[in-house]
This record gives C-alpha cells, sequence and structure tokens, in this order.
C-alpha cells in the first residue's frame, strides 16, 4: 500500500522519459506509452479510493528523508487522503481523455511525440502537486506545473503569438510564486514557535497551527498575513484577479491542453491548495473574508467579459475564470466541501466543453463563433455533448452542475447576502454567455466560409474520428450523474475547519429560475444566428467596449511595465553596465592579467625555485605561527 | 562476532591480486595487456562488498598491537580510493591501447598505490602512516614519469620526485619533533596526552606545523602548491585523474586524521594557519585556472580551488565541517572523474590536450559533451548535480564557526569559477569543430561515464543517505 502513491506520482514521468529516450521517432509507441502511463496513475487512484471508505479510512503517507541537518528537516513525502485521491481521479480520468482525444486531434501534427512527452510531464508535476505532503515538495511541483504549462501553451513555438502567450502566463505565474514562496517561509518560522521542531509537513502543520492559535502563541493577523501570501500563489495558478490575465492569452496552446490546463489541472492547483492548507485558512478569518470577496469579485468580472466574446475557447476561458472565482468565494465562505465539489463536476464538464470546442474547431478550422452555427446538425455527437455540458454549467437540474452551484450558493446564502446576489447575477450572466455560444454556433445556419466547405478533408463538415467523440461521450457520464456519486459525503470531515449547509429550496429555485431565464433570453436574441443590428450595437457600446477591451487591464499593465517598470530597468541596465560589466567583469579580467603576469614568473618552471618556495612558504607559516603563539 | 583479521581482509585481498598480476606479466608478457586490465579492474569490485560488510559491522578496531586500526572512517576512504582506482585503471586500459611500453606493470602500480591509500587509511601510528605514505608516492612517482621516453613525462616526474622527497622530509621531520615531545608514535597516546595537555610545547608546535606542511604539499595547498600545474599536465592522463582524486582524498584522509582527532585540542597552532591557506587556495586556483589553455593544466588549477574548499571544512571542524568534507569528496570523486574520463577519449583521439581541441564536441559525440557540461557544473556547484550541496554545506560550516569573511571568498569563488567552466562549456557547444570526425568510445568508458553522472545526481538530489554516511565516517573521530 505505501508503494500505491509513488506508482500513482511517477507512472507518467517514466512515461516522459521513455518517450523522450527511446520513442521519439514512434508515433505508435509514445501514445501508448504516454497513455499507459496515465492508465497506471488512473488505476492506483481507483486502488485507493476503495480503500478509503468505510468507518476507518486508510491515509497512506509515505515519505523519504531528503536532507537532514541539525536544524534542518526536509522530505520528500506523499500524502494519499480523501481530498487527494478525489483529486487525483479527476486529474488521471480527466487526462485520460484528453490523452485519448490528443490522439485524434493532434494526428497531423509534426512533432507529435513531443507533445505527448509534455502531456506526461505535465501529469506528473500536477499529480504531485496533489500527492506532496509538505510545502516544499508542493512548491517544487508548483513550478514543474509552470514550466511544463510553458511548454504546452508555447507548444506552437513558432506562432508568435502562443510563445509570447505562454511567456506570459510563465511570467504571470512567477510573480504569483514569489509571494507564495515568502507564504512558506513565515509557516516555517511559525511552526517554529513554542520550542517545536520546525516543519512544513501539512499533517503536522494541522495538528499545531490551531494549538498555537488557541494556546495563544500567534495572534490570528500573523497567520492572516501567511494565509494572504499563501494565497498570492492561488491568484497566479487559478488565475484570480488581479493576475487573471494570462490565462484568456493562453488559449493559444492546442485545444486538449486548454481541457487539461483550463478545466482539471493547472488552475484547479490553486483552488485545490486552498482546501489543501485549510487548517491555515480556518485559523485566519480575514484571510478568509479577503479570499471570499476576491472570489466572488473574479466571478462576476469574469462572467461579464464573457459575454461579448467571439472566440469559442476565450469564453470557455472567461467562463473558467468564473467558475474558479465561484470555487474560491465557497472556499473563502467557510464551503470547504461546497469548493471541492464544484471543482470536481466542473472538471468533468469544462472539459467536455473544451473537447467540444476543440471538435468544433476541428471541423470548421476557425476560434471564430460567427464562422460556426448549424453544428448541431452536422456533428451530433459533439453538439448534444456539448448541449449537455453547457446545461451542466449554467446549473440545470439534475445535472452534476445543478448540485454543486446550488451548494455553493447555499452557503453564500447562509453566510453573506452580497455575495450570494454576487453569485446569483453570475449564474445568470453564466447561463446567458452560454446559451449565446450555444445558439450562435450549433444553431442556426451554417455561416462556414464555402472556401472551407469544400477544403475540408472530404469536402464538408463532419463528425469528427472516434478517438474525439469517444472521450466527448464519456465525460458526459460524470456531467450528468457527478450529482449523484456522493461526492460531498466523501468529503466530509476531512479537514480542520469548514461550515456544512443543508440543501437549501429556495436558493435551488431562484438559482434555476435565474439559469432557465439566462439562458432563453440568451436564445431568444441570437438563436436567428445573426449579429444584433448596428443601432442596437451602436446603443450598446457604452457597455460592450469596457467588456471587449477586457476593462483595459492589460493596457494598465503594460502601462505599468513601460514607465514604472521600464525606468527602473533603465537604471539598472546603467548600474550593469558600468558597475557590473565596468567594475567587476572588467575589473576581474584586469586583476586576472596582472595576477598572470606575476604567476608567470613564480611559475617558471625551474624544480630549484619551486623548492626554494616550498621553503618560503614554511618559514612564513613558522613565523605567523610563533609570532602568534607568543 | 568476526575473528580480527577479517578487518584486514580488503587489504589481503588487494595484495593477492597485486601477486596475480605479478605473476601474470611475467608469464603473459605484453600482448595480452588489455585482458590484465580486465583482471585488475575485475580484481578491485569485490572490494566493495566487502568493504560495505565490514563498514556494516562497524565500531573501531585495532590489529597488529595498534599499528593498524579500521573504523568507519578508514572504511570510507578505502571506498574512495577503490572507486578512483578503478576508473584509474579504466583509464589506463584505454590509454595503454595508443602506448608501446610494458603495461602490466602500469596496472600494477596504480593497485600498489591504492594498497598504500588503504594502508595509510588504517595507520594509527606514525611510522605506519608514513610508510604507507612513501609506499603511495614512490609509487606514484613512477607513474608519473612512466612515459619515460616523453621528455614532458620525465621532466614532471623530476619535479614531483624531488619536491615529493623534499615534503616527506618536512613530515618526517615534524614526525621526529612530535616523537620527541610526547614520547610517543601511537595515535591513541598522543591523543590523550593532547587531552591532558595544560600548555602547548613549542616542540610539539613546530612538529605540527611540520607534519602539516608535509600534508598540505600532497593536497596541492598554497603555498605548497607550487608543483601541481607542472606534474598534472605533465603526468600521463590516468594518472593525472588519479592524483587529482586519490591522492588529494588521501591527502584530507590525514589531515582529517591528525588534525581532527589527533591536535584538536592544539588547534590554536594550526588553525589559522589553514583559514589563511584556505582562503588563499581558493583565491588562487580559480584566479589562475581563468587564462589556461590546456585541459590538464585547467583541472590542476581547478583542483587546487577545490582542495582549497574542502580545507574550509577541516578549518571549520566539528561536526558538519567534517561531514562536510567526507559529503564534499564524494561528489568531487565522481565529478572529477567523469572529467577525465571525457578529456582522456578527446585526447586519445585528437592526439591533443589543448581545450582548442574540445571545439564543438558536441557535434562529434553528444554524449561526451553532456558528460562534460553535466561534470562541469558540477564542478561549479550548480544545482542539482553533487558539487553544489558539497560546497553549501562547507559554506555553512564556516558560517557556522564565524569564518565570515573565508565564507565569502568560497561563495564570490563560486562565480568566478561559473567564468572559466562555462567557458570551456562554450568551447564544447557553440565553437565549430576543427575536425568533425565522431569520437567513439568503448564498453567500459561508457560504462563508467554513466556510473559517475549516476553518482553525480543521486548525491546532489537525495542527499540524505549520502548525508548519514558522511556523518557516520567521522564518528570515530572525536
Amino acid at each position: 500500500m505505501v508503494a500505491l502513491p509513488w506508482i500513482l506520482l511517477f507512472a507518467p514521468l517514466l512515461a516522459c522519459v521513455a518517450i523522450v529516450l527511446g520513442a521519439r521517432k514512434s508515433k505508435p509507441a509514445s501514445t501508448a506509452l504516454a497513455i499507459g502511463g496515465l492508465v497506471v496513475s488512473f488505476v492506483c487512484a481507483l486502488q485507493a479510493l476503495m480503500h478509503a471508505g468505510g468507518e476507518h479510512p486508510q491515509i497512506i503517507q509515505s515519505s523519504l528523508n531528503w536532507i537532514n541537518l541539525p536544524g534542518l528537516l526536509l522530505e520528500f513525502g506523499l500524502l494519499l487522503d480523501k481530498p487527494a485521491i478525489l483529486m487525483s481521479l479527476v486529474v488521471t480520468g480527466v487526462g485520460l481523455m484528453v490523452f485519448i482525444y490528443s490522439t485524434g486531434y493532434m494526428k497531423e501534427d509534426r512533432s507529435y511525440t513531443r507533445y505527448f512527452a509534455c502531456l506526461s510531464l505535465f501529469a506528473f508535476s500536477m499529480l504531485g502537486i496533489v500527492l506532496s505532503n509538505n510545502f516544499v515538495s508542493l512548491f517544487i511541483f508548483w513550478e514543474l506545473v509552470g514550466a511544463s504549462s510553458y511548454l504546452l501553451i508555447g507548444y506552437w513555438y513558432e506562432k508568435p503569438s502562443a510563445a509570447a502567450a505562454g511567456k506570459k502566463a510563465f511570467l504571470v505565474n512567477r510573480i504569483a510564486d514569489f509571494g507564495f514562496l515568502l507564504g512558506i517561509l513565515t509557516l516555517w518560522n511559525i511552526s517554529g514557535l513554542g520550542g517545536h521542531e520546525k516543519t512544513l509537513n501539512f499533517v503536522e502543520l494541522a495538528h499545531r497551527i490551531p494549538e498555537f492559535v488557541h494556546g495563544g502563541l500567534i495572534s490570528s493577523a500573523t497567520l492572516s498575513v501567511a494565509a494572504a501570501l499563501v494565497f498570492c500563489g492561488v491568484l497566479g495558478k487559478s488565475a484570480q484577479f488581479p493576475l487573471h490575465v494570462w490565462l484568456p492569452d493562453a488559449m493559444e496552446g492546442p485545444t486538449p491542453v486548454s481541457a487539461l490546463i483550463h478545466a482539471a489541472t493547472m488552475v484547479a492547483a490553486g483552488v485545490y491548495l486552498i482546501a489543501r492548507t485549510y487548517f491555515l485558512f480556518w485559523e485566519a478569518p480575514q484571510a478568509l473574508i479577503m479570499v471570499a470577496w476576491i472570489g466572488g469579485f473574479t466571478a462576476l468580472f469574469a462572467a461579464s467579459m464573457a459575454l461579448v466574446e467571439n472566440d469559442i475557447k476565450r469564453i470557455l476561458a472567461f467562463s473558467t475564470l468564473s467558475q474558479l472565482g465561484y470555487m474560491v468565494m465557497a472556499l473563502g465562505l467557510g464551503g470547504y466541501t461546497a469548493g471541492i465539489y464544484h471543482l470536481t463536476t466542473h472538471a468533468f464538464f469544462k472539459a467536455l466543453l473544451f473537447l467540444g470546442a476543440g471538435s468544433a474547431i476541428h471541423a470548421v478550422h476557425s476560434n471564430d463563433i460567427w464562422k460556426m452555427g448549424g453544428l448541431l446538425k452536422k456533428m451530433p455527437i459533439t453538439g448534444w455533448t456539448f448541449l449537455l455540458a453547457t446545461l451542466a454549467l449554467c446549473g440545470i437540474f439534475p445535472l452534476s452542475g445543478f448540485w454543486s452551484k446550488d451548494e455553493i450558493l447555499a452557503v453564500a446564502f447562509h453566510q453573506n447576502k452580497i455575495l450570494y446576489l454576487v453569485g446569483t447575477l453570475t449564474a445568470g450572466l453564466t447561463a446567458f454567455y452560454m446559451g449565446r455560444l450555444f445558439s450562435i454556433a450549433f444553431l442556426g445556419e451554417s455561416r462556414v466560409h464555402h472556401h472551407e466547405e469544400s477544403h475540408g478533408h472530404h469536402g464538408g463538415i463532419h463528425e469528427s474520428p472516434w478517438a474525439m467523440t469517444i472521450p466527448l461521450m464519456l465525460l458526459t457520464i460524470p456531467t450528468i450523474f457527478g450529482g449523484f456519486m456522493g461526492f460531498p459525503e466523501f468529503l466530509h470531515h476531512t479537514t480542520h475547519g469548514g461550515i456544512h449547509v443543508e440543501f437549501n429550496m429556495t436558493v435551488a429555485i431562484i438559482s434555476s429560475i435565474v439559469a432557465i431565464g439566462g439562458l432563453a433570453l440568451a436564445f431568444m436574441i441570437y438563436s436567428k444566428g445573426m449579429q444584433p443590428s448596428a443601432a442596437a450595437q451602436k446603443k450598446l457600446t457604452w457597455l460592450a467596449t469596457p467588456l471587449t477591451r477586457k476593462y483595459w487591464i492589460d493596457e494598465i499593465y503594460r502601462y505599468l511595465n513601460q514607465n514604472v517598470q521600464q525606468q527602473g530597468a533603465v537604471f539598472l541596465g546603467l548600474f550593469e553596465k558600468y558597475v557590473i560589466m565596468g567594475l567587476f567583469a572588467n575589473g576581474m579580467a584586469k586583476i586576472t592579467g596582472v595576477t598572470g603576469l606575476v604567476l608567470r614568473r613564480i611559475q617558471t618552471g625551474r624544480v630549484q625555485s619551486y623548492a626554494f618556495m616550498v621553503w618560503i612558504g614554511f618559514a612564513a607559516i613558522f613565523l605567523w605561527v610563533f609570532r602568534w603563539v607568543q | 562476532m568476526m575473528h580480527t583479521l577479517f578487518w584486514i581482509l580488503p587489504e589481503v585481498w588487494l595484495s593477492t591480486i597485486i601477486f596475480l598480476l605479478l605473476a601474470l606479466d611475467l608469464k603473459w608478457g605484453e600482448e595480452k595487456h588489455p585482458l590484465m586490465g580486465l583482471i585488475a579492474i575485475a580484481g578491485m569490485l569485490p572490494l566493495f562488498p566487502i568493504l560495505f560488510l565490514l563498514a556494516k559491522e562497524g565500531g573501531s578496531h585495532e590489529l597488529f598491537s595498534g599499528m593498524f586500526r579500521v573504523d568507519t572512517m578508514a572504511l570510507f576512504f578505502k571506498g574512495i580510493f577503490t572507486v578512483s582506482g578503478i576508473v584509474a585503471l579504466v583509464l589506463a586500459r584505454e590509454f595503454g591501447k595508443a602506448v608501446d611500453r610494458a603495461h602490466g606493470e602500469f596496472y600494477l602500480l596504480f593497485l600498489i598505490a591504492v594498497l598504500g591509500m588503504f594502508l595509510a587509511a588504517s595507520s594509527a601510528n606514525f611510522l605506519m602512516l608514513f610508510i604507507s605514505l612513501e609506499l603511495v608516492a614512490i609509487t606514484l612517482y613512477v607513474l608519473v614519469s612512466y612515459l619515460h621516453t616523453n621528455l614532458q613525462s620525465l621532466e614532471s616526474g623530476l619535479k614531483y620526485l624531488v619536491l615529493g622527497s623534499l615534503s616527506s622530509a618536512l613530515f618526517l621531520y615534524g614526525i621526529a619533533f612530535i616523537y620527541g615531545t610526547t614520547g610517543s608514535l601511537h595515535f591513541e597516546t598522543i591523543h590523550a596526552m593532547s587531552l591532558r595537555a595544560q600548555t602547548l610545547p613549542a616542540g610539539l608546535v613546530f612538529g605540527i606545523l611540520l607534519v602539516l606542511a608535509g600534508i598540505l604539499f600532497k593536497a596541492a595547498v598554497v603555498p605548497f602548491q607550487i608543483w601541481a600545474p607542472d606534474v598534472y599536465q605533465g603526468a600521463p592522463t590516468p594518472v593525472t585523474a588519479f592524483l587529482s582524486v586519490g591522492s588529494k582524498a588521501l591527502a584530507f584522509l590525514v589531515a582529517l586524521r591528525i588534525l581532527q582527532e589527533l591536535f584538536l585540542p592544539f588547534s590554536m597552532a594550526w588553525n589559522s594557519v589553514l583559514v589563511f591557506a584556505s582562503g588563499a587556495t581558493i583565491l588562487y586556483g580559480n584566479l589562475c585556472a581563468i587564462p589556461q589553455t590546456n585541459i590538464k593544466r585547467f583541472m590542476a588549477y581547478s583542483s587546487i580551488g577545490h582542495a582549497g574548499y574542502l580545507l574550509m571544512g577541516i578549518t571549520a571542524g566539528v561536526d558538519i565541517g567534517s561531514a562536510a568534507v567526507s559529503y564534499y569528496l564524494l561528489g568531487y570523486l565522481f565529478t572529477n572523474l567523469v572529467l577525465f574520463l571525457v578529456i582522456t577519449a578527446v585526447t586519445l583521439q585528437t592526439g591533443s590536450d589543448e581545450i582548442k581541441s574540445f571545439a564543438g564536441l558536441s557535434k562529434r559525440s553528444p554524449f561526451l559533451a553532456a558528460a562534460m557540461f553535466i561534470g562541469l557544473l558540477s564542478l561549479a556547484g550548480v544545482p542539482p548535480m553533487a558539487g553544489f550541496f558539497g560546497k553549501f554545506l562547507l559554506v555553512l560550516s564556516a558560517l557556522s564557526q564565524g569564518y565570515l569573511t573565508l565564507a565569502i571568498i568560497g561563495a564570490v569563488a563560486v562565480v568566478i569559477s561559473l567564468y572559466y567552466y562555462l567557458r570551456v562549456v562554450q568551447t564544447l557547444y557553440a565553437d565549430e569543430p576543427v575536425d568533425a570526425t565522431p569520437i567513439k568510445i568503448g564498453t567500459t568508458m561508457k560504462m563508467s561515464i554513466v556510473a559517475c553522472l549516476i553518482g553525480i545526481f543521486v548525491l546532489g538530489i537525495w542527499q540524505y543517505p549520502f548525508l548519514a554516511i558522511s556523518i557516520r565516517s567521522i564518528q570515530h573521530i572525536f
């Protein structure tokens, strides 16, 4: 049993190494290795699930000592408890669908094997985050996720926009991770209070921190600072306001990558981190309320930007942002179970949406929803599965999204009425933009260019190959039945803190009405498949412009970059030129030159002078010591 | 409980192999020398399980009325000597194919040097120690001047002989002074006396300083470093590799034994010398490495720099410093051996040991270039290679003893060393090869390189077990 988490974690890495070393030339071999590796992980996660049920759930923790010096004990360890099991099931399950789907989607790609090697590396890094039992190894994997997502987002690196998007994602995450690192160091110092040996182990910290707070060793304000710093990491990975800017651009990667990174894994890592360290947030109420507000704001903010977007993947990206905001808000309000529950269900239906979008893009060779239309008839499997996922996202009874979203709203209703209103409004906006997307892209008449129609692979728009549609169909199962699989019960009492709120009929009815209303409104406006008239557009410019320009956030950052950072960079440039280069580097070269000259005199090559110098050396030592001793 | 004679089993085994090779050399003559090389290498391999079993048994055991002592430190260093001996033999075998000279004795001399090192590691008496060190030194004089038709090799052999004898004389003179003041050559007795001592007799200080000079000479530390570049450059490459690793480890073993074990209570007599020597050596080695154009001379200066770092651990003494010396030596062992394996492979093919001849190695043999790249980064102390953690521990130990200046010099020298190591990397990867013929290497070479690379990475990534070994290796010396 102890070996289980290790196999679960390392199988994809082995696959990656094997592809790089042995199967770079062979498409079938690299496919088999990548999928095989992930299947092994998935089976391990299932195996862990079998043992996790019942009265006495088994928690597997296994660690190796890494560095052991006086006062510094670091370990590399894995922890397989209930949240970790659930998360690794989601990662490997959705990952598997994405891997299979990719075999169809990326079939024609030139560097197919590189793609699968990167995917496997990514899966390994993500599983590392899920399974780590302490902050140090978690941080290492956290960075590995950043690096491997850079490889995937910038996969088509020949394309400047893709390369730029990869860089942007990486840099924004770096900024966030700096805060996270400071948070980890703060916690390291906090853990040593009261004469304990310092530790960063989650299980150990979960015991200590409540003890410290109740024992009065530490104030909740100090703890809130630590929690807020850790939350910085979440802001980056889960793309919360104000560090959300990388996510829409990251859609430059291949669509299956978007499905993997932006539905089930990377962005979920931030939410998972809050859950993992909930003992900390729960004891830091100031931080917790900040988390809730940032989450709520991001939810509404991102949903509003999705209203006017025309790129199918970007709509889904904003929707992901918004849903992540939902989860963060839930966790901030104390709804631990609700947050993780929504994380799980969302992973499935959002992956389905992305993969469906990929299938549509694959067919029409465009991301623009106005260039689609009528796809439901031409691509029935893609169309109907997409519809199911759309309804789940909007929270229509009895699909999975309904249950998890409702749990969040019930918590919000119980805790904070303003955030409840924000949540409900977001639900309405979500229904509207998803209805708009579906009506334009899948209903009405086809607006695909004839040029595309005739130049399609076999002439005309048609359904994608089985490798792509089978994952779509499989993903509908959790999308439909996710509400009845007992996720919330599974998660009960797995952490310190958190509140539980009963199902609330009023909330359920209100949110259903809002969702259906949003969908209906969108259908009425867009089902004709026409853009709103020019007059109507003009009237709404004042509203639409901030949305299409994404509230000018990118512009603000650019302005700050040019006027603040750039000035600093100019100064540092001068510093480098004159101090580093002039004084140190060139100075060093001069010193070296001089030493060389002097030493050339010494290194005569004559053994007599060498022997003489040995004597001089000894005499010097002798004089030094005896003068000093007396 | 094992019979006490079991503790000398490694030495007995090694002697057996030596006699076997001697007999075979007489019987076979010159034709079968590669086979003899293989026998020598294979003969060394069983030493690992033997040493491992003895280390598992643990404890400190005295034989031959206290002349010979086996403890964990002795066993640890015997392991290091075995590894460097094996790789030197692999190199010698490769090297022997390109040289015409009776080769049986080439292998034999390496084995004898290793035997001498083994005996020195277990010496518990100054006389025994001196004889063992001389056994090593005389063998090395022969090895350095082995290519007796090559003027460079002869010249460096002569220099090594003259200067080495000088240092032996200093060492012996020091032993005489120590005997004169303490009345004993026995480590045990001298240790007991130094613990009881109230005052520090001038004669003893003189003796300690003379012995120290002898050790510093072997370790190639300022002000006794002067021989190293000439000898390293002139010696046959396998011998240079052996000098830079085996001989260096031996010097630090003796330093740990004598300074940390015997004369720790008198540290005021030697510590300030070592602090100064350490800083000066680090700077000297690293600054002088910059303008070098010959790869062996380059490695000589680099190894002088590393000797300075190792000395840092000896000055910092107690616990972590000494453990850091052991850890650093382990990492340095694998790293330097990888580099010499690559250097031998390349120089045998190109016939030149100028750095220029490494230009564009990445196009001629990506494997060798990658191995050399990793080795150089490890020497420079870049994580996740072995060199990083060793340096980290040494600088940490210097800081914990309050040697701030020394720690800063150590850290600054890392930057300097990055400069010249990366310049070689640039030659490997960015420069165009003069001659683009691919370089072929044999299986034993390839296996040795891979083994050393694994060593570099494992030591660099998973420190715990090796740290535990290093800490265990010094537990008997206090």
